[in-house]
């Protein structure tokens, strides 16, 4: 609040204090004796309880204090009537300090009042109470009391105009005290006046009190000094008081300092504990240092690697606690069956490095493996079913991916569904991106990174969504694009095929016939493949002219379609070989069976011979494809890992480490030439980190160690892509902004997801187990188990009602209902989604119009102001202060000025100038005269709120 | 509060705060950047996590107001932009970003952000609604240091 607007509270209160002023003395010793009685009354309650001792007290206290008043009160009106008889001009100056206006406009009534006072003080104390009863409640109260108490009213004040004149000396001595006093007897006399008031007086008042109460309130946002908030605060603080009464202030400011301080310590709370949370997510800090250096879309790798660290995490915790560690506590140890022990022929080399590496030996005969476990129903002494429990984590985890991905995907497309507000992107970036709490260099220098790269993203898409080029020329190069593409990966698909099919021919054919090349020949076309055709794709992709972001996307795209025929060919090596240890298996069985039919034949006919017992090593044994296709997955994540880190060591350390040394003797530049740094390769990593994924979900349920594979795998991959980044890679030439979720590596993961399952689904369902190893052995189907497990461990009753629910003519209306289901949330979703789409636009326009209205406005405005300065120029009349308000005021308002500007035309062309050179200041930093703007106190405080009713005109 | 203060006056006068030696001019009572006791106390007023966004406004204003004309015009929005990145932008996209964000901001189309222009824009800022991280202008989780 201004400085004129205190000074016309400060006016107005004098107004009232010239009419209230008459009754002063009466209303003060009236005052005085209601206390008092107020006092015994409360008095006499609180002897009985001691809880209320604390009041009392200072009841007591106070009233100590209005003697001391009172007296000083007679003090002064003695000095008063003293300067009455000699009528000095300067009588008012002992009082000046805090009350001169009042005081000097006062004092003849008082002087007159006072003769008259000590005669009838009483009577009229008495009348006066009668006339106050309806004014207010408070008046009533003391007026039921007031019969009672009189006589005694009336001895304390005999005996207090005793003491005063005995006193007066003394109250001479302390005038040290004399301000605070003064002051409390202003308010004293005051708080009278307010019981006095009529009725529109005491409105003004209460208006005058609200005001304060609101400068109280909002002293905290003013920008002012801190003394001058000090002064005004206790100014504002004690006027409120005097009306308000102090009664219950004192609970009520230590119930407020406790909650501000309550506040204070729930908000550190919130803030360590959002520190907390932060140290909490892994990696957090690593990623926050990358994306302030390489930008958001290399930073949304790392995030998805960390999301995938997390599924995995679950994953593995599923198939460890659930098989691998029942298994090995519980489960029959190595070397008692068959299927657990080594074959005589491998016992030699089984713990070789080059067999333990490529999973052979001692590890194939692991936990690791599916052949290692038993076909026994219920393992230990906790009757674990160990079959069910590997097929239900089979299932389970597949089950809970799906559930993962999709409900990642509906999230963050939520997310992207709101939206951000982007109408003050720059200025946000700009006023708002530092952080002043940053203490360190390295952190600062982040952040100067992160500021940078965040304003070369914003200022690329600003560019993007500029750019309009021949939109037919751009179209046409597109479909180029695509069309080329599409040939790419014919070609490549028709490739792959080619080779595949020629690899089976020599496999037919027996391998030990033909050269390294032809039996290596699909392994290195899939790898050529994949190293040139990404390069081919980026080439391509320049002609398209997309914002980099689409084209991370179309890259991605490409790149996923033809790595789908590596996986396609991996699928058909898998089922060949399959197909090829089934027969095998078929071979062993019969052979094993007539080799027992004879053995028995043999035992049958001597029955006196004891059955020879076999070493379980010895016995021959089927070739277990399970386990095989699991050590091929292995083997697959284990040598995909090994490029990845080797050609992260040599492709970019090496590289860089080259570049950096190699610079200072070469004949050209090579930091900026040929070789340069590399940039992290968002599309690859990407695109490799998916591939791993879905041979882990692929190969899972026969390998149940690859969950904890991948997981070291990815753990270590964080660390050393983490450093490398920040090592030997360069930021992008062209740094754009990540969309905002990652749902198109999701989307990609989920496909990946899906086509991984098909395949692990086909051979769990269609193939039946090997009969020797593996804790489906025996059984037609895996998926028997199930139904074992029904029949045996669960009641009758169950059995029946699952065989009622398996019915088709149940199951089939289900589906159908399903279908239903999701076809209507479907249309639903879609419709909110379009509303959503057009609400958005809506809300855009008005923001549009609002703006341009807003400036059309302020347009209008300052003609409106040139018009009326050449209008004021011609009348040469001085109101500079007013005109400098016109100045001001923008918007609707101004008109309404403005009239008034033409009637009290403007200042003369000098008096511009200098007003212009003074800055226009806010009116408590540059205080304005008190006749401010009459028809409108008080401008200069709307003005800090008047931002939201611009918007709304 | 001691320990607070002192982390903050220190973070706040850092070497790498850009705007360390505004913040001193702006709080000074000469405006040269030598504070008294009583300007140091404002300062830290004003700074508190505990005061109203409109006062963090209103010297923010002040702090990015580099010539004191009680405008932020297009010199002022380099100059903060250069201290922002350490020169790292080039003319083009300073002369760029500064254009926008007077697009962004100014109502009153003058080309330059009044007080008014600056609080409409910047009670709308993220980090203004959010209470959780009232980065702007005060303390901030320090782990959030990046975008």
């Amino acid at each position: 609040m201004s400085q004129d607007s205190l000074d016309s509270l400060v006016t107005s209160e004098n107004d009232i204090d010239i009419r209230l002023d008459v009754d002063d003395e009466y209303e003060q010793e009236r005052q005085s004796g209601r206390r008092r009685k107020r006092r015994r009354r409360s008095g006499d309650k609180k002897e009985k309880k001691k809880k209320h001792q604390r009041r009392r007290s200072s009841s007591s206290a106070r009233d100590g204090r209005e003697e001391r008043q009172t007296k000083k009160r007679e003090s002064s009106k003695k000095q008063r009537e003293k300067h009455f008889k000699e009528r000095t001009t300067e009588r008012n100056e002992e009082e000046a300090q805090t009350s001169s206006v009042k005081a000097t406009k006062t004092n003849k009534n008082i002087n007159n009042e006072k003769t008259r006072k000590t005669k009838t003080a009483e009577r009229e104390t008495e009348k006066r109470n009668e006339k106050k009863m309806d004014k207010s409640p408070k008046t009533i109260e003391r007026k039921e009391s007031e019969g009672k108490n009189t006589d005694k009213s009336k001895e304390r004040k005999k005996h207090k105009k005793v003491q005063n004149s005995s006193d007066e000396e003394k109250t001479k001595e302390e005038s040290e005290e004399d301000k605070e006093e003064q002051e409390e007897l202003d308010k004293e006399q005051e708080e009278v006046r307010s019981e006095c008031l009529s009725p529109e007086e005491l409105e003004k008042l209460k208006e005058a009190v609200d005001e304060r109460k609101k400068l109280i309130q909002s002293l905290r946002v003013k920008p002012w000094p801190m003394k001058k908030k000090l002064v005004s605060l206790r100014e504002s603080q004690e006027f409120v008081e005097k009306y308000e009464g102090a009664l219950g202030k004192g609970k009520g400011r230590k119930i407020y300092a406790y909650k501000v301080i309550m506040t204070k310590k729930w908000m550190k709370f919130e803030r360590d504990f959002e520190n907390f949370k932060t140290t909490l997510i892994p990696w957090e800090m690593k990623i926050k240092e990358i994306e302030s250096h390489f930008g958001s879309s290399v930073a949304s790798y790392f995030i998805f690697l960390r999301w995938m660290y997390g599924i995995n995490m679950i994953l593995f915790c599923l198939t460890f606690g659930l098989v691998m560690v029942p298994e090995a506590l519980m489960g029959r140890p190595y070397g008692s069956i068959p299927r657990k022990t080594v074959p005589r022929a491998e016992e030699a080399s089984a713990m070789d490095f080059a067999v333990l590496w490529d999973f052979g030996g001692y590890a194939q005969y692991s936990v690791l493996f599916y052949g290692f476990y038993n076909n026994q129903r219920a393992i230990g002494w906790l009757k674990f079913r160990m079959p069910l429990s590997y097929f239900l984590v089979g299932v389970g985890t597949v089950a809970y991916s799906y559930m993962v991905v999709i409900r990642t995907m509906a999230r963050n497309a939520n997310e992207s569904g709101i939206g951000d507000d982007n109408s003050f992107n720059f200025s946000w970036k700009m006023f708002t991106s530092w952080d002043y709490l940053i203490g360190n260099t390295e952190t600062a220098d982040n952040k100067f990174a992160s500021i940078t790269t965040s304003f070369k993203e914003a200022i690329l898409e600003e560019q993007e969504s500029r750019k309009d080029d021949n939109i037919h020329l751009t179209r046409f190069l597109r479909v180029l694009a695509n069309f080329l593409v599409l040939c790419c990966l014919a070609g490549s698909g028709y490739l792959i095929y080619f080779v595949v099919r020629r690899s089976q021919k020599f496999a037919l054919d027996g391998l030990e016939n033909h050269t390294w090349w032809e039996r290596n020949e699909v392994n290195m076309v899939m790898s050529l493949l994949g190293m040139f055709c990404p390069m081919l794709f980026d080439v391509i992709s320049t002609l398209e002219n997309y914002h980099p972001r689409v084209a991370l996307q179309w890259q991605l795209g490409r790149i996923f379609a033809l790595f789908l025929g590596n996986l396609y060919t991996f699928i058909i090596a898998l089922m060949d070989e399959i197909n090829l240890k089934r027969k095998e298996e078929m071979i062993v069985k019969y052979n094993i069976t007539t080799w027992e039919n004879s053995f028995n034949g043999t035992v049958s006919e001597n029955s006196t011979a004891t059955p020879i017992s076999l070493h379980p090593a010895d016995v021959p044994r089927g070739p277990c494809w399970e386990t095989m296709v699991g050590q091929e997955f292995v083997r697959l994540i284990i040598s995909d890992t090994m490029t990845t880190y080797i050609t992260l060591l040599i492709g970019d350390f090496l590289r860089a480490v080259l570049v950096r040394f190699l610079n200072h003797c070469w004949c050209w530049d090579l930091e900026a030439g040929f070789p340069s740094y590399s940039e992290f390769d968002v599309s690859g990593n990407v695109l490799g980190l998916i591939f791993n994924q879905g041979m882990i979900w692929m190969g899972a349920f026969y390998a149940p160690c690859l969950p904890a594979l991948n997981l070291l795998r990815l753990h270590i991959s964080m660390y050393l892509q983490c450093w490398a980044v920040m090592c030997c890679n360069v930021p992008q030439e062209r740094v754009f902004k990540a969309s905002g979720s990652n749902n198109f590596y999701m989307a990609m993961l989920l496909v990946i997801l899906f086509l991984s399952t098909l395949p692990a689904i086909y051979t769990i369902v269609t193939i039946p187990p090997s009969f020797d190893c593996g804790p489906f052995s025996g059984k037609n189907r895996m998926f028997d188990v199930i139904h074992e497990t029904l029949e045996s461990d669960f009641p009758v009753w169950f059995s029946k009602v699952f065989s009622y629910a398996s019915n088709p003519g149940l199951v089939l209306p289900f589906i159908l209902l399903m279908v239903l289901a999701i076809y209507y949330l479907q249309s639903t979703s879609k419709n909110y989604k379009e509303a959503n789409v057009k609400l958005k636009k809506k809300l855009q326009m008005q923001n549009e119009e609002n703006k341009k209205k807003n400036k059309r406005a302020a347009l209008k405005a300052q003609m409106d102001l040139e018009e009326a300065r050449k209008a004021s120029s011609q009348q040469k009349h001085v109101s500079p202060r007013r005109h400098q308000d016109v100045n001001e005021i923008h918007c609707s308002r101004q008109r309404h000025y403005y009239s008034k500007n033409g009637r009290n035309p403007a200042p003369p062309v000098g008096d511009r100038s200098l007003r212009r050179s003074a800055p226009r200041t806010y009116q408590h930093v540059n205080p304005g005269p008190p006749g401010y703007l009459p028809g409108l106190p008080r401008q200069s405080e709307t003005r800090m709120h008047r931002v939201p009713s611009l918007q709304r005109h | 509060m001691q320990i607070e203060g002192m982390k903050l006056y220190l973070s706040l006068m850092a070497l790498d705060n850009p705007f360390r030696q505004r913040i001193a001019e702006v709080f000074s009572e000469d405006g040269e950047g030598n504070m008294t006791l009583d300007d140091f106390l404002d300062m830290f007023s004003v700074l508190s996590e505990m005061a109203p966004r409109d006062l963090k406004a209103y010297y923010a204003f002040k702090i990015y107001d580099f010539n004191s004309d009680d405008f932020i015009c297009k010199s002022d929005l380099e100059k903060t932009l250069n201290k922002l990145t350490r020169n790292e932008l080039t003319d083009d996209e300073v002369r760029m970003v500064c254009e926008k964000v007077i697009d962004e901001a100014d109502l009153d189309n003058d080309g330059r952000l009044s007080l008014e222009d600056f609080q409409h824009m910047i009670v709308r800022a993220p980090e203004f609604l959010s209470l959780k991280k009232n980065g702007f202008f005060s303390y901030k989780i320090v782990l959030e240091i990046t975008v």
